[in-house]
């Protein structure tokens, strides 16, 4: 199973880069996470005007940053769905090879890992000198960062095996799927703004995700001077390890739902594009 | 005015990162007369595809020029393209959510066929090719052999004058083959067209095509009709003769249109003549000889000569490098 | 051969309609889009008037990112279902159909976007009405008659920049595809699709005028939003040069499809797959 993996990572490593050099293929890859924080801190200014609030500035920043994970993982592997099966057309023949399809999905996409933290620790590096950032490397609890970054990386794995399952029941929408499940997450996860902001049947959904709380610990352990009250999420350490559990396993049970559904309806092989 | 010409035609696919140069054709001279199921005999790599994507204006060749219907394939192949159409074996093409009808509607827009003369003839071949039960049926619910039956209609809509075949039959079921090149033989009389058809199948292409070019390796080997092919590679017809008596074989040979004798087991013959007629004279010769208990024509094939010619079988010659 | 061979343009209004039909039956045949990319999508712009709100910012910078938003579903339409379309097409062998054909190009490539325009104009009233409903954004109703003009003139330039660059797709195929997703962001930074394009600077605005859209969202904002003090040009300026700028690329357009249909054809990418 292993080799099966590592042979899946390879090829999905060699569809995504061998488009280009590498320097070119870093190049455009950096494009649009740095193009999405500018967005953010052009906001930040325009609507901040001439007041400064450095920590507030960071915060945006470092969800920001770390959202290029979960635009890696969630649009990677829901991609790699529909381009396997409606244009490359050789879904059918993975599925029927011993190796278990989600391990082959998880392996093949994995490369959101690699570029995800490419793009993440890219834009904090440039952005930290450039803005003035209250980020300082020699201040930041690396053993808090290291365990929020397992734990929620993991939760995004579980909740990308999902999305890859919804991905196989949906005609040319794989791309929407993602897209349309990040722009969710995107809103109730903190990610760009407080939590508390949203009503609060939407905050309370918002509690339940662990992306909220993985963002809030590695605002934590990263940005110096941080106040854990300010942006009213509390303490991230338990939600996390509960709620990435849970993620972990309703994102694999539904994987294990949808494609049995695709086997019972035969839409392995199906092309919906129009 | 042929259907197509050639001078020269080349095609060379130059090197890009990672993959080297390929000389795909060289030097290929061809006339098609108009009227003609012409088929393209070659195995895989040989350039067979290539040559037909050249002719359907997909392609530019990198040497010599090449003409359809008189049209430059090179400068004029906007006006071409009202002219010809194409199928390809194993075609994957079209939109799974649209159904039969509408794909082929969709198509026959593109070819600027008014919508009710594009329904009426829609029809019509629907009926013909037998998938009128299954026009409201969306494709990706279609079989293999439905589909390509589908883009046989798509591509006969426009009533072109030169149609491409590239692989047609490739991956049907022996049945649905057969009503394909049925159906193609009859399109045939309809008018004046021509047909391009390339198979590696050796017997689709004895029994369909008026003449065969025999491509290996980017080269034209030969062309002619399949007759002229076997003749070519020195076949003659072939006839097993059961007898009642005895034959000698040396007797059988100084009739004059015996060409070989041979004799197994002392009461069968197999003896081939250097002409095309000649069998009723052997007849009354072996009879007269020893009696005949029965005696029955064997055709040389197609593989026989393709093989006689190029030295080995399809499956044998080397592959394309 | 057809008798009655039709007229350029009629042949091409039969290709527009009979490419945007598969677009549009799709469309109804799958209607799971609806909620993926129209319901799913707004709230990413959701996300980003929150940010305006946390922020404290007056009520008008929400309205930069519902029309924003509303734009933004135009250009996605432009390059995700009219550029990038022919690289997909070759991957299901219909390009290589199209081609042989002798419908133009740029006739399926409008009709493309014709049929993409109607999830893609479903998608953008949704943003607005959102806008309108849910955060009480102050549009100015007045200026709707003008702001449609504005909209289609844009939605013109715009179709023309999906058409140049699908022969982008059609030469360079997945290395055209990797580099225009990867501009997304760095485009709606340029444009200014979230906040006025003259935070960017007086020279940074002026190079994000390249994009169609940087034009048409500062028309919106003058025509629909009050009080808008950030204005790059007067909008009437704005949409001349908009009407210019839809020409010129639609040339260009012409003379790139041309040209790399013929490069490819040299180079035979035409229909090689997997590219």
């Amino acid at each position: 199973m292993l080799r099966g993996m590592a042979a899946a990572f390879r090829t999905g490593w060699a569809i995504e880069t061998n488009w280009a050099s590498p320097l070119v293929n870093a190049f455009f890859s950096l494009l649009r996470p740095v193009g999405a924080t500018l967005i953010l801190v052009f906001i930040y200014r325009v609507a901040a005007g001439e007041s400064s609030d450095p920590v507030l500035l960071a915060w945006l920043i470092v969800g920001a940053a770390l959202w290029a994970y979960v635009m890696s993982a969630l649009q990677g592997i829901s991609f790699a769905v529909q381009q396997e099966r409606e244009w490359l057309k050789v879904l059918k023949y993975v599925v029927v090879t011993p190796l278990p399809f989600s391990a082959y999905l998880l392996a093949r996409s994995g490369t959101w890992l690699v570029w995800g933290t490419i793009r993440a620790v890219f834009v904090i590096l440039v952005t930290v000198p450039v803005l003035g950032l209250p980020i300082s490397f020699g201040a930041v609890n690396w053993g808090e960062l290291v365990g929020a970054m397992a734990m929620g990386l993991v939760a995004l794995a579980g909740m990308g095996m999902g999305l890859a399952g919804i991905a196989l029941g949906v005609a040319r929408h794989p791309m929407g799927v993602g897209e349309g499940v990040i722009g969710v997450l995107y809103l109730i996860s903190g990610a760009i703004f407080p939590i508390g902001q949203l009503p609060g049947w939407l905050e309370a959904t918002a509690r339940v995700i662990p992306l909220t709380y993985w963002l809030e610990a590695c605002r934590q352990a990263l940005i110096t001077g941080y106040d854990p009250t300010r942006f009213g999420v509390g303490d991230p350490w338990s939600p996390l390890a509960w709620s990435g559990v849970i993620w972990l396993g309703v994102g694999l049970w539904a994987f294990r739902w949808f494609n049995h559904r695709a086997r019972a309806d035969g839409l392995y092989d199906r092309t919906t594009d129009y | 005015m042929e259907a197509i010409r050639t001078e020269k035609v080349g095609r060379l696919f130059k090197a890009r990162r990672g993959t080297k140069e390929v000389r795909a054709l060289a030097e290929i001279d061809l006339i098609v007369p108009p009227g003609e199921i012409f088929g393209l005999l070659g195995p895989n790599g040989a350039g067979k595809t290539t040559l037909i994507k050249i002719f359907s204006t997909l392609l530019l060749p990198t040497e010599g020029k090449a003409y359809v219907l008189g049209y430059d394939v090179e400068t004029q192949f906007r006006e071409l393209r009202w002219h010809i159409s194409m199928v390809s074996g194993g075609e994957t093409s079209g939109y799974g959510l649209l159904t039969v009808r509408e794909q082929l509607w969709m198509f026959s827009q593109f070819h600027g066929i008014p919508t009710k003369t594009a329904r009426r003839r829609i029809d019509e071949l629907l009926e013909v090719v037998g998938l009128t039960e299954w026009a409201d049926t969306r494709i990706y619910n279609l079989s293999t052999g439905m589909r390509q039956k589908m883009n046989l209609v798509r591509s006969l809509l426009s009533d072109p004058e030169v149609l491409f075949l590239d692989e047609p039959t490739l991956g049907l079921d022996v049945e649905v083959a057969r009503d394909v090149r049925g159906y193609l033989v009859e399109w045939m009389k309809e008018g004046e067209r021509t047909i391009l058809l390339t198979t590696h199948y050796m017997a689709e292409a004895d029994q369909l095509c008026d003449q065969i070019a025999i491509i290996h390796l980017g080269r034209v080997l030969t062309v002619g009709t399949p007759e002229e092919l076997k003749r070519q590679a020195g076949f003659r017809e072939r006839y097993r003769i059961e007898v009642d008596g005895v034959a000698d074989p040396a007797l059988l040979r100084s009739f004059g249109p015996v060409d070989t004798v041979s004799m197994d087991g002392g009461a069968r013959l197999t003896v081939t003549l250097d002409r095309e007629r000649g069998s009723g004279e052997l007849i009354r010769v072996v009879g007269d000889l020893a009696g005949v208990r029965s005696f029955t024509r064997e055709e040389p094939s197609l593989e026989d000569a393709f093989i006689a010619l190029t030295g080995r079988g399809l499956e044998d010659l080397p592959p394309q490098e | 051969m057809i008798d009655n061979r039709p007229g350029p343009l009629r042949h091409g209004l039969q290709t527009v309609l009979a490419r945007a039909y598969p677009r549009v039956v799709g469309a109804n045949r799958e209607p799971s889009w609806v909620f993926f990319e129209v319901t799913l999508p707004l709230l990413a712009t959701v996300a980003l008037v929150m940010v305006y709100r946390a922020l404290e910012a007056p009520a008008r910078f929400e309205g930069y990112v519902i029309l924003g938003g509303a734009m933004t579903a135009f250009w996605l339409n432009t390059i995700w279902n009219m550029a990038a379309q022919f690289r997909w097409e070759k991957e299901n062998g219909n390009l290589e159909l199209y081609l042989a054909s002798p419908a133009g190009l740029m006739w399926i490539l409008t009709g493309m976007a014709l049929g993409g325009s109607f999830s893609t104009s479903l998608r953008a009233a949704a943003v607005i009405t959102l806008g309108a409903v849910v955060f009480d954004v102050p549009f100015v109703w007045s200026g709707w008659p003008q702001a449609l003009l504005i909209l289609l003139i844009t939605l013109s330039a715009l179709y023309g920049v999906g058409m140049a660059l699908s022969s982008l797709f059609l030469k360079f195929g997945r290395n055209a595809e990797q580099g225009i997703s990867s501009l997304m962001e760095p485009v709606f930074l340029l444009s200014g699709a979230y906040f006025p394009v003259r935070a960017l600077g007086l020279g940074a605005a002026v190079a994000g005028t390249l994009i169609p859209m940087t034009l048409g969202m500062d028309a919106l904002r003058q025509v629909l939003l009050s009080g808008d003090a950030f204005e790059l040009l007067a909008w009437p300026i704005e949409v001349l040069l908009l009407i210019v700028y839809a020409v010129v690329v639609m040339l260009i357009a012409r003379w790139a499809l041309k040209r790399m249909e013929h490069a490819a054809k040299v180079e035979g990418r035409l229909t090689l797959r997997w590219q």
